[in-house]
């Protein structure tokens, strides 16, 4: 009787000591994929590799032609899927390898979108690639591209983005009285997954 | 017995609270940490995306005002603003939808003159026809451009009595009264002949003449005849700047000329309003702006100088 209380007791006990221990595994937010503030740097090394894609690929000029890699008679992006976007990754373009390899191997997944303006700044957006919804810790980097109205299409569209030879292009001339065309801007979001 | 059982689930409790008590210390100095160590990005990197975003985009809007031709400068100036008016507009939207103010302010606009003639078979003399020694430009601190493209009509004569009797392009230093360069075309027997007189010559000298073979294109800022390198014809060696520029014996050669100038023409009647040779065109010879970049947590402002090839 005495020893079946007192190893119901130890039982108790341990049960408490483990709960605890159960608890404070809870109350920890230290593994990198948990959405809080202790995994910013996640975050941050991300964007900062996103910046460092984009800013590569603006010093050896692939960064435009990736926003011009459009079908214009087709109206969506070279050989992208049926409804103009790129799902398994970054489009076939320098741009979009360098993308691929850098975020590809290491479980980020991530979505690009095109933003462009209007002639009174107002915006329109075009999305380039849609990898899912991103999560609640997704973080955001952009650059803007400049476009003049003699950038020429880096797709097998022949003109310029002003005028294509077939079809029209997704953003219109922000300044018709200026030779800019547009300034549109590159923006991923990055999430783990 | 029930004393020992109570003491240990008392002992049980109080374990279980030290633990929790421990991870919550531990967590808070994971997060410290992590506040701590974390990287302070105060937007610097957009502020300087900007700023290379208009360092790099602006000259060519510029540029295409300039070569529109524009009769007036007080037109061609008010387009220039306008453009950058809607370029930084443009360029500053994604800026301001992320909480920051970007802006290019406290513009200077550096007054130039596009010179042209662009008929080959015309003497370089000016507006009226009747002057052959007149003056192109004073106050000039440079030139972006001075291709001179003779085509014939070039006077007989040699390298000694260039200076009474060949077609040349005078630069003459210290705004008319300092030291004059000049560059001298003319043919005889032997051929056509580019000679120089620096700043500091007596007389003329005749250089380069392997390149020569006929009526010569020279490129005076870049140094070349018919597209081959020859140093010796830049631009106003040994002569300082402010530069008055002037031709002598216009009427000694037919041809054209496209020279960019940091500066204007002395006044009217030299030259015609586009595009009846000759002919000038107001342009804008460089630009000066401020960057301006402004979040709550930085204040940044750059100056940017924009001229490109000019000369010093």
């Amino acid at each position: 009787m005495r020893g079946q209380a007192h190893t119901l007791e130890a039982f108790v006990a341990s049960l408490l000591v483990l709960g605890g221990v159960a608890f404070a595994l809870q109350a920890t937010a230290v593994t990198p994929l948990s959405a809080s503030t202790s995994n910013q740097y996640v975050g941050n090394q991300e964007r900062a590799a996103a910046l460092g894609v984009m800013d590569a690929a603006e010093g050896n000029g692939t960064l435009a032609p990736t926003v011009t890699f459009y079908n214009t008679s087709g109206e969506r992006f070279e050989n992208s899927s049926t409804d103009g976007q790129y799902h398994n990754g970054g489009p076939p373009t320098a741009f979009g390898r360098a993308l691929n390899g850098t975020f590809g191997d290491e479980h980020t997944a991530f979505n690009v979108v095109v933003r462009y303006r209007y002639e009174n700044g107002s915006r329109g957006s075009e999305p380039m690639v849609d990898m899912g919804t991103p999560t609640d810790d997704a973080v955001v980097a952009s650059r803007s591209v400049v476009l003049f109205d003699d950038t020429a299409l880096s797709s097998a569209s022949a003109g310029t983005v002003k005028s294509p030879v077939n079809g029209t292009f997704y953003a219109s001339d922000a300044d018709p009285n200026g030779v800019l065309f547009n300034v549109v801007e590159v923006r991923i979001v990055l999430w783990r997954i | 017995m029930n004393d020992r059982g109570q003491l240990l689930l008392v002992t049980g409790f109080a374990i279980a609270v030290a633990i929790v008590a421990l991870v919550l210390l531990l967590n808070t100095a994971i997060y410290t940490q992590n506040l701590a160590t974390r990287s302070v990005d105060t937007g610097a990197s957009d502020a300087l995306a900007y700023r290379d975003t208009v360092a790099d985009n602006l000259w060519p809007i510029v540029a295409d005002e300039n070569r529109k031709e524009y009769a007036h400068r007080s037109d061609l100036r008010a387009n220039v603003s306008a453009r950058i008016d809607q370029f930084t507009m443009l360029s500053a939207q994604r800026h301001l939808e992320g909480g920051a103010s970007a802006n290019v302010t406290n513009r200077t606009l550096h007054d130039g003159t596009r010179l042209v003639q662009d008929e080959g078979s015309r003497e370089m003399t000016d507006a009226t026809g009747s002057k052959a020694n007149w003056t192109m430009a004073n106050g000039v601190d440079g030139a972006r451009t001075f291709d001179l493209n003779t085509t014939g009509g070039l006077e007989n004569t040699t390298v000694l009595a260039a200076d009474d009797e060949a077609f040349r392009v005078n630069v003459v230093g210290n705004g008319g009264s300092g030291n004059r360069w000049s560059v001298y075309v003319y043919r005889n027997l032997a051929g056509t002949h580019v000679a120089i007189k620096n700043g500091t010559d007596a007389g003329p000298t005749e250089v380069c003449p392997s390149l020569l073979a006929g009526p010569p294109k020279l490129n005076l800022t870049a140094g070349a005849i018919d597209g081959s390198n020859c140093d010796a014809i830049r631009f106003g060696k040994g002569a300082t700047p402010p530069y008055e520029i002037s031709l002598t014996y216009g009427n000694r050669s037919t041809g054209t000329y496209n020279a960019t100038v940091n500066g204007t023409p002395p006044g009217v009647g030299n030259f015609n309003e586009p595009s009846t040779s000759p002919y000038e065109v107001p342009v804008v010879y460089g630009i000066s702006v401020d960057v301006v970049y402004r979040t709550s947590g930085l204040q940044y402002r750059a100056r940017i100088h924009l001229a490109p090839g000019g000369t010093p």
